[in-house]
Order: C-alpha cells, then structure tokens, then sequence
C-alpha cells in the first residue's frame, strides 16, 4: 500500500514537542507555544486536527507517553503525571521523577527510567517507587522494555556476566536475571525491545540478536550472516528491525526464528553522527529515521523513510522538519515533528491549472434608456356592503274616528219636504285648515263641486286669527263638513288640499280653492288596482301609450259604463251608470222651488252609430317549389331508316348547355341537385337485316349528351298583408228615432313587424320556411303582441268603446234640482225625480253644496244623468268578431313549372327560328344542310316562373260587419 | 326620523288616512279599505320584538278603555270576505317583513253595537313596534 502524506500545521505559535501517543481512538501529544504554558494536543480525527487540551501538569509539556489500560502515563520535565478517564483530566502523580530514558508497560505496572542507574516503577501511575540499578544488580541500565505481563531490562554490570537482562512479573518489585553473556569489560545488553510475547535484544559484540518468544522469560541467540551489532532494535508483530549503522540493518521476519543478512540498504539514511531508529508504524509498515548521537533518545530524528516489505526497500519521506515520533495512528503512522506540522497520511489537494492571461480592456458599454414608470398598483378589493340600521321602534297609528250618524239626517226626501240634515234650520260649516278649526272664521260661501270624471274641488274664505302666511296654506289640508249646529252629526263634504290661495289686501280675507288630488291619487294608483276598479279592456294599440296611470284610468274606463271619482276619504272610485249603490227619490215638494230643470240632449250630442275600423297588418312569408323538367326518348335523337320510314339523326343536347340553362335559374334556389340523364353508350341496330345500319355512342361521348333533366327550385319572399275590419255598431232604436245616422268612427292599427334583413335572399336567415315539392307555403308571422289573440283584443277593446260612446252620448241629458243641503249626496247615487211635469231616474252626475255662511243658506245643487228615454237596461254585448279575411294565395299551375319545349331544325316542315317562342331544346336534324330548310342555332332555353304582382303586392282584404246594439235607457218623461 | 310606514286612504298612498268610519244608526256596519304601506321603495318593517320572525301586526288601540267605543267595534282582514270570520278587535298580521313601494289592503268593518248617535274618536289603528331599514 503506497503510503502518502498531507501536511497539517498547528495553530500559529504552537509547535509539538516530544513522543506522541495513539490510545483510545484518540492521539495524545505534547505542544509548546511562545505565549501560552504548555499543552497537550489531542487528536480525535485520526490526526487530521488537533485541539489543545488543558494541561494540568507541571512545567514543561509530556513527552513521552506510555498507556495501559485505565491509565495513561506522560512524562515530563517536571515529573510523571497520570490520567485515568482517557486523557481529559491529567494529575501530577511522580513529582520531579525523571522519564528521560522512556517509560514502558507490561500491561499493568509502568517503568520509567529516568537514568542508566535510576529507574521507577508504579502500579497505577499515581505512586512511584524509584529503585537504582544496583538493586537488580546493574551497573547501567542501557534500555527497558514492556512485554505481555514483564518487564525487561538490559544493562552491563562490572561484575561477570556482564551483560544482562533482567525480567520482573510484579511490577518491578523482583527482578529475575534471564539472559546473560560473560564478556569483556565495557559490553552489555545494548537495546531491548518487545511486542506483546516476542521480545529481542541486542549484545554489544554480537552479531545477531537475542530473541525471546515468550514475553523475555527465556532468550535465544539469532546469529546473524552479517557482523554488527543493532544500534536499535524495535519489534512489529513477527518482524524485528535492528539497524546496525545507515547501511545494514539485522532483521528478522520470522518472528525471531532467523535473522537475516543484514546487508540492506537504507538510502538517504545520514550515517555521520547518527543512528538510525526504527519506527514501528502499524500494518507491517515501517518507518525509519536518523538520530543524532547527541540526542536523547526521544529526541529528533531526521531523514525518515519508509518500508512496506519489512524493510527490503525504503522510500524517503519528505517532512517538514525533524521527527519526534511516530504515532500509529488508525489510517496509518503519524508522523510527529518538532515543529508546528505534522504528516497524517493522505492525499496532498493537486492542482490542475492553465495559464489564464487576463486583459485589462477598457469597458464598452451598450446602454438603452430604460424608463421605469411607476404606477399605483391598482386597489382591488372584493368587498360586500354591510349595511347597519340602527333604527328606533315606532308605530304607525292612524285615527279611527267612528260616527254614528243618525239615520234621520239620510231621510227626508220622497216628498218628505223636510231638511234632513238640519232640521231645525240650524246648521254650521265645519272648516278644518290643516290642524285647525277655522269653522269660526270663515266668511261668505263654502263651496264644494263634485263631478263625475272630475276632480272635487272646493272654496272657502276665512279671515285669519291671527297673520299667517298665505303661502304656508298651499298644500294644507281641509276637510269640509256640514254639521247641524252645535257640531252634530257632522258629514264630511270634502277632504282635500289647497290648491291655491288668495288673499284681499283690503279686508285680509284669505280664500282657498281645493281640490281632493284626484289626479295625483289616480297617477300613483297601480295599474292592477285600476283593473280590478274598473273591469273592462285596454290595448296599447287603441289608446297608445298613457302617459301616466291617471291617463290609463281614463282610457280603460271608456270600455265600461262608469265614472271614477275620489270618495269624501279621498278613496279612489269607479262609479257604474247603471246599477248605483243607491237610489233615492226626489219629489217637488223635496226641491227648492223654481230649482228643476231639464236639459235634453241635442241630435249633436247623440250618437246612433259607430263604426269601428280595425287595421291589422303582418308580413307573410311565403315560398314557392317549382320543378324543371325535359325529356325525349332515344328515338327522338336516333335515326331510323326503315322500308317506309327515313328519319335522320337530331343533335344531342350537352350536359354543358343544361347545366348552363338550369342550374342557377334567376329567382330560384336549387332544391336538388340537377339530375341529367344521358343516353347509355352503345351501338344501335338501325334499318333491316337487309339493308342494316348501325348508330354508335361511345362510352366517352355518352357521358356528355342528355335525353333529358329534372331539377327543383324555391324562391322566398314577403308579402305584407293588411286585415281591414269595419264593424260598425248600429243602436237601431236611436237611429229610427232620429231618422238617420248619427255616427263617428273609432279605430286602432296593429302591426306585426319582421325586420331581418336578408330573409329571402339567404336561406339562413330565420325563420326558415320549407317548401318541399311543387306549391306553396304561406306563413304569417306575428311578432309579440301583434298576434290574432291581440287582434281580436284590439277589436272587443274598440267594439266595447264604441258600445259605451253610444251610451255615454246618449246620456248627455240633464236633470237639475236643488235641495237643501243634502251632505249625504254622492255620484254613487242614482235619483228618481217625480217632479211634478217631469220623471225622470239616472245617476247623480254633479253635486255642488253651497253653505252660505253669512246668508244661513245652505244648499245642494244635483245634476242627473238621463239618458234616452226608455227606461230599459241593457248590458254590454259579447262580440262575435268577424272571420279573419286572409287565406293563403294559391298560384296557378303555370307558376309552378318551367316552360321547355322542343324545336327541330333541318325538316321539311321546321318554321323560321323565333327565339321569343321557341323557348326550350333547339335542335336540328343532323341531315347536313339542306337547302331551303331552316335549321336553327342549337341550344337550351328555359323560360322559368315569375313572382306575379299578386305574389309580391301587399294584399288588403277586408272584413266589414254591421252589429245591431242596444244601449241603456232611462226614464224621462216630461209631460 | 319617522316612519316612512303609514296608513293611506288610497291604494297609491298619496293621501293620509284621516278619516275613520260613519255608520248610520241602525243600518248595519260599515266596510272600508285603508291601505298601509311605504311609497318608498326599498324600505322594510319588521316587527322590533323579533325583525324578520316577529309579525308586523295591525291592532286596534282603544285611548279610553273603559268608555267610548271599544276596539271591538272593529274587524279588520286583508281580503272583502275575510271580514266575515274575523274575530272584532283582533289584531291582524300583515307579514313579517313589509316591503316598501307597494300597499297592503285593510279591509276595516266598523260596527255600531250600542253606541248611540255620535262621535267617537278613541280607537285608532296602529302597529307593534317596528323598524325600518
């Protein structure tokens, strides 16, 4: 194994002194520094690193080491000091005891010697016993050794034998001589050295080596080939290395068995003044080095080398500096020197590398403007609104005031003659003006006009209490009501607002003008509370669209005998013509006299008849199938030449010349495709058996003539059709009456319009119409709200109109009266005046009180509706509209196919060719050109179907009906 | 701010409800519609008891128990026939949320019993406690 080196250096300052120790896992070696008491350096890496360890012995750092099991022995300058926890905590255990010559262990004792005649020996390294060599007896130590459970010592006494070698099993308490040799003065055992059992020795005349194999307790001589005695000696599992000089080296590598030739060269080894050491470095690796003389024996060495075959050959190591020792260490020796580096095997870093010229250039620099505009990043929440009402509770409270009202103030008519409503004459008018009883203030007249489709308005003056401001009273507001006096039974005769005031500089009176707000409560009345108020029908189509609801109110009611009006709560009212809630009886003696009147309704006024025209217009989509067709049979085309028959040849039409005539004819789509029959190729037998001819088509010919063709086309287009109602309404009785008619018309247009641009042209335009074979197809389309169901509204809406303006024209009489103030009168109320020269009945249509404050005078002037006399109810018609007049147009049959004749050219009985008649497959008699014949220019014409204006003109058909009516009559009899 | 929420005399809710019932002597009861809603769109009441669970009720408040007319002169009901079964002088539920924009029909039949020839102005229609939002 190839034993490489990585140089490691200790922190600046420190350097290593002495031997090291590998024990443990860890490695143990001493280190001094320039500024700081000594230390020791422990390795826990193998060698890789080393950390200063506190050292907590004596001056001077450890310098050799020597371990057994629970306990590590240092020795030092100062003394040999102990650790027994593995080497973190180290104690002082022989003071001033001198190790210089080594320490050693047989496993349990430790012996250092100090001098060649002082030595120490301990049990467990804390206590030392020190013992001179004279003891064993010996003159000089030379050298010590540990083997398994022995220690030895090598030494030379004055006394015969003179070299020795003394062996202790008890820790050097007695030593036993177990080899000695009897030689001249000055010799001794030189060295000694073991590993584990094996032990060796070296004699100062020998050329050899004692060898002991069982821990030193019996040796045996190992001559050697070689002369020279081993300088050195070290054991290493079988092997022993004794280097005689630089040069040679007497060696075992049998375990002691034979010693080799010692004639090994150790190159590099410096022989001047040194001794050549070896280095037991662990896996049969050796290291060797060179000693001064001067030195002791653990001190430097230079030069090392290496050996991995037990010393055939050596290989110089390169070192920082001069070796200390070498530790064994588990990824092989470590190599300790005295400076601040150390070897631990490995693999130097190696650099690869390759010029790199560097050129100082200047700097080109590319730039572009680069703006940077920095905008607010837009804030997107996503957030929901949380509306939080804090909200005091209330109530909503409305009065309910409740009056009795004596039934005496409703009577007193029927020719009673009596004042109902204030019997006793006595009465007052009660003014309310917002919050306020102004009764007391009130001056003049309080007026109230009530109307049928009106507004109820009223008129009051009062003079103030105190200053007001006139423009404060617009808005307030008023209830009026006529109370007998005293307040009593009280009837309301208006509520309602001011409309305006009026203020007389001169006498400060204020006069208000009222008005109930009729037009405002019906404008905010919604539509459906109007529909089920008045019934009857409505379409836009008639009375376009209202403005506002008070503008649809007096639209829908036109369809219904009635009139609206606001009740004295403000309440909105339908009020029917017939049918009142309730009827009273007005005779003379009930009316103030000279009162009664009677207007008559003027043959202006009347109506006997109404004619009701409806238009009601819708496009029609129509389409149109028609079918291209022509055909001979082969006869036609193929000679003959028969006994009693010679028929020439005629030309064959082409497939071109028709698919050029028929494929895209003007007007019309293709519905299918153009089917062309061509002749089948082939030879055809012509003549006799005995006089044969034969007419050929061939295979490539055929294909391009024609026998005939078929094809069928559509076309698409509107026509506007425009349903014209005229229903006239005839009240027959009326009209017999007056002797003629008295008419107006009403009418309404509905229209359904299509407005997609491209229908007809483009067949992909909806909605699509499909026409299939040869006809037509006819179908209306209604847009929404302009369907038949619409149209039929339209006309109930007007017929239902036009029936109620008969009747209200009808009832344009009048009846008047006045009475003392009746309160209780209302339009609600229908009036049978037996008035003397006059009877007649209807609905109360006007009403003004007049409560003449200043004069005691209060009065009611009613008006009453009467229509023409008769006296017959009659109630509103179910229509039964007349027949829709539209019927699908039904084309002729020329309309519906192309016109294609067949015209021969080149016979005897051919006509001059006129391309204005001729129209169809022009062709000629293939006889050549015969002179006097007419042959014509062969081709295909097709004379295709037009659109008549009957198709395309907008149709008006027409409906007329004539409805006899009968309207309501009323009484009226003036005698 | 008051209520927006009020008695109307007309389906439109132009004009205020101010007036009650006349009833002539002896001739039966009278039946009249107010109307109760908001002419604001938007709004709602519910009753303050319980918003959105509670009722909003319309009840009769008699001012003067012991004298005048009592609230039993009173039916209300939200429909023409529903006059008929409805128990005098109790209140009427109306729903629980009311929205605003549109009006609810009362129909109100105010009954003489034995009152005699009068006026009498101690009974109103009201409402529980409500908020509107």
């Amino acid at each position: 194994m190839p034993v490489s080196f990585v140089t490691r250096s200790l922190p600046a300052g420190w350097a290593f002194a002495g031997r090291g120790l590998e024990w443990g896992g860890k490695i143990y070696v001493g280190a001094t520094s320039d500024t700081a008491a000594p230390m020791l350096m422990v390795s826990s890496d193998g060698g890789q690193t080393f950390a200063p360890q506190a050292w907590t012995a004596t001056s001077g750092p450890p310098l050799r080491f020597c371990a057994r099991v629970g306990c590590i022995v240092a020795g030092t300058a100062g003394g040999l000091c102990y650790s027994t926890d593995g080497g973190i905590t180290w104690a002082l255990g022989g003071a001033n005891l001198s190790s210089d010559l080594g320490i050693v262990t047989d496993g349990t004792h430790f012996l250092a010697l100090a001098t060649g005649t002082l030595f120490h020996r301990s049990a467990d390294g804390v206590t030392w016993t020190s013992a001179l060599a004279a003891s064993l007896p010996l003159t000089v130590i030379r050298d010590i050794a540990g083997a398994s459970g022995a220690l030895l010592i090598a030494g030379g006494n004055t006394s015969a034998p003179r070299s020795r070698i003394y062996r202790s099993v008890n820790g050097g308490g007695a030593w036993s001589l177990v080899q000695s040799v009897s030689s001249a003065s000055g010799t001794s055992m030189d060295r000694i050295a073991a590993d584990s059992a094996l032990c060796a020795a070296s004699w100062t005349l020998g050329d050899g080596m004692y060898v002991s194999t069982n821990g030193g307790a019996s040796w045996a001589w190992r001559a050697s080939t070689s002369s020279g005695a081993p300088n050195r000696i070290a054991v290493q599992d079988a092997v022993i290395l004794g280097p005689i000089n630089a040069t040679y080296m007497q060696r075992s590598t049998d375990g002691g068995a034979t010693v080799l030739p010692a004639d090994i060269v150790a190159p590099g080894l410096p022989a001047a003044s040194h001794q050549p050491a070896p280095w037991p470095a662990g896996g049969g690796l050796w290291i060797i080095t060179a000693r001064p003389f001067a030195n002791l024996p653990e001190g430097p060495s230079v030069a090392p080398h290496y050996s991995e075959d037990n010393g055939d050959t050596w290989s110089p190591i390169t070192v920082p500096g001069p070796v200390h020792g070498i530790v064994v260490a588990a990824d092989g020796p470590l190599i300790i020197t005295t400076g601040a580096e150390w070897l631990v095997p490995g693999v130097e870093a190696q650099q690869a590398s390759t010029p790199w010229p560097v050129a100082i250039v200047p700097a080109l620099v590319a730039t572009t403007d680069w703006p940077v505009t920095v905008t607010a990043a837009p804030e997107l929440r996503a957030s929901t609104p949380w509306r939080v009402v804090v909200a005091a509770a209330q109530q909503a409270t409305t009065t309910w005031p409740v009056q009795v009202l004596d039934a005496a103030m409703l009577g007193g008519l029927d020719g009673a003659g009596s004042w109902a409503a204030a019997p006793d004459g006595r009465w007052e008018a009660v003014v309310w003006l917002g919050t306020d009883n102004i009764s007391a203030r009130i001056l003049g007249t309080v007026s109230v006009q009530i109307e049928a489709d009106a507004a109820r308005t009223a008129e009051f003056s009062f003079l103030p209490a105190a200053p007001i401001q006139p423009l404060g009273l617009i808005g307030q507001r008023v209830r009026l009501a006529f109370a007998q006096a005293g307040g009593l039974n009280a009837q309301t005769i208006f509520r309602g607002v001011v409309e305006t005031p009026t203020i007389d500089l001169q006498t400060g009176v204020i006069t208000c003008a009222c008005h109930d707000q009729a037009q405002e409560v019906w404008a905010n009345t919604p539509r459906e509370t109007i529909d089920a108020l008045v019934g009857g029908r409505w379409h836009v189509a008639v009375s376009g669209e209202p403005e506002d609801n008070f503008e649809y109110l007096r639209e829908r009611i036109q369809s219904v005998g009635a009139s609206w009006a606001l009740d004295a709560s403000q309440a909105p009212r339908v009020l029917p013509w017939a049918s009142p809630a309730r009827t009273i009886t007005v005779r003379q003696t009930d009316i103030i006299d000279g009162s009664l009147a009677v207007d008559l309704p003027s043959r202006e006024q009347l109506r006997t008849r109404i004619d009701v025209r409806m238009q009601y217009r819708y496009p029609v989509h129509r389409a149109r199938g028609i079918s291209a067709q022509w055909s001979q049979p082969m006869g036609f085309f193929l000679p003959s030449n028969r006994e009693t028959s010679d028929k020439p040849a005629y030309v064959w039409p082409t497939v071109g010349m028709i698919e050029s005539a028929a494929s895209s004819p003007p007007g019309w789509d293709p519905v299918t495709p153009l089917r062309i029959e061509n002749p089948p190729a082939g030879t055809y037998q012509l003549g006799t058996e005995l006089n044969p001819a034969f007419y050929i088509i061939s295979s490539t010919v055929a294909p391009s003539l024609a026998m005939g063709f078929s094809g069928r086309y559509s076309a698409r287009w509107q026509q506007t059709v425009t349903e014209d109602y005229a229903i006239t309404l005839v009240w027959d009785a009326l009209e017999a009456q007056i002797g003629q008619p008295v008419g107006e018309e009403i009418g309404a247009s509905l229209e359904s319009t299509f407005d997609s641009p491209g229908w007809g042209s483009d067949p992909s335009v909806a909605p699509a119409i499909n026409v299939s074979g040869v006809g037509d197809v006819s179908v209306p389309y209604y847009a929404p709200g302009a369907a038949p169901a619409d149209r039929d509204n339209v006309l109930r809406t007007l017929l239902d109109r036009a029936w109620v303006r008969l009747w209200s024209a009808s009832r344009t009489g009048r009846v008047r009266f006045a009475l003392p103030c009746r309160p209780d009168l209302w339009l609600d109320t229908g009036c049978a005046l037996e008035g003397g020269s006059v009877r007649a009945s209807g609905v109360i249509v006007s009403i003004e009180h007049v409560l003449d404050v200043d004069a005691g005078q209060a009065t009611t002037d009613v008006s009453v509706a009467v229509g023409m006399p008769g006296a017959t109810p009659a109630a509103l018609p179910a229509w039964s509209l007349p027949a829709s007049p539209y019927t699908p147009a039904l084309p002729s049959l020329e309309q519906l196919s192309a016109t294609i004749g067949t015209y021969v050219g080149g016979l005897t009985t051919s006509p001059p060719f006129d391309p204005d008649t001729m129209i169809g497959l022009v062709t000629n008699a293939e006889n050549g050109s015969i002179p006097g014949r007419e042959y014509y220019p062969v081709g295909l014409s097709i004379r295709w179907p037009e659109l008549t204006a009957e198709d395309r003109d907008p149709r008006e058909l027409e409906a007329a009906a004539v409805v006899s009516v009968a309207v309501p009559t009323d009484l009226l009899e003036i005698t | 701010m008051s209520l927006t929420f009020a008695f109307w005399a007309d389906a439109g809710m132009t004009v205020p409800n101010a007036s009650g019932a006349t009833i002539t002597d002896g001739l039966g009861p009278t039946d009249r519609i107010v109307y109760f809603g908001s002419p604001v769109a938007g709004k709602t009441l519910q009753a303050a008891s319980n918003p959105g669970a509670d009722p909003v009720q319309i009840s009769i408040d008699d001012a003067n128990g012991g004298s005048g007319i009592a609230a039993t002169a009173i039916k209300l009901a939200l429909t023409a026939g529903g006059l008929n079964s409805a128990v005098a002088g109790a209140p009427l539920s109306i729903g629980t949320s009311i929205p605003g924009g549109s009006s609810i029909a009362i129909y109100v039949r105010t009954t003489q019993g034995a009152l005699g020839v009068g006026s009498y102005a101690d009974l109103s229609l009201t409402t529980n406690p409500c908020v509107e939002a």
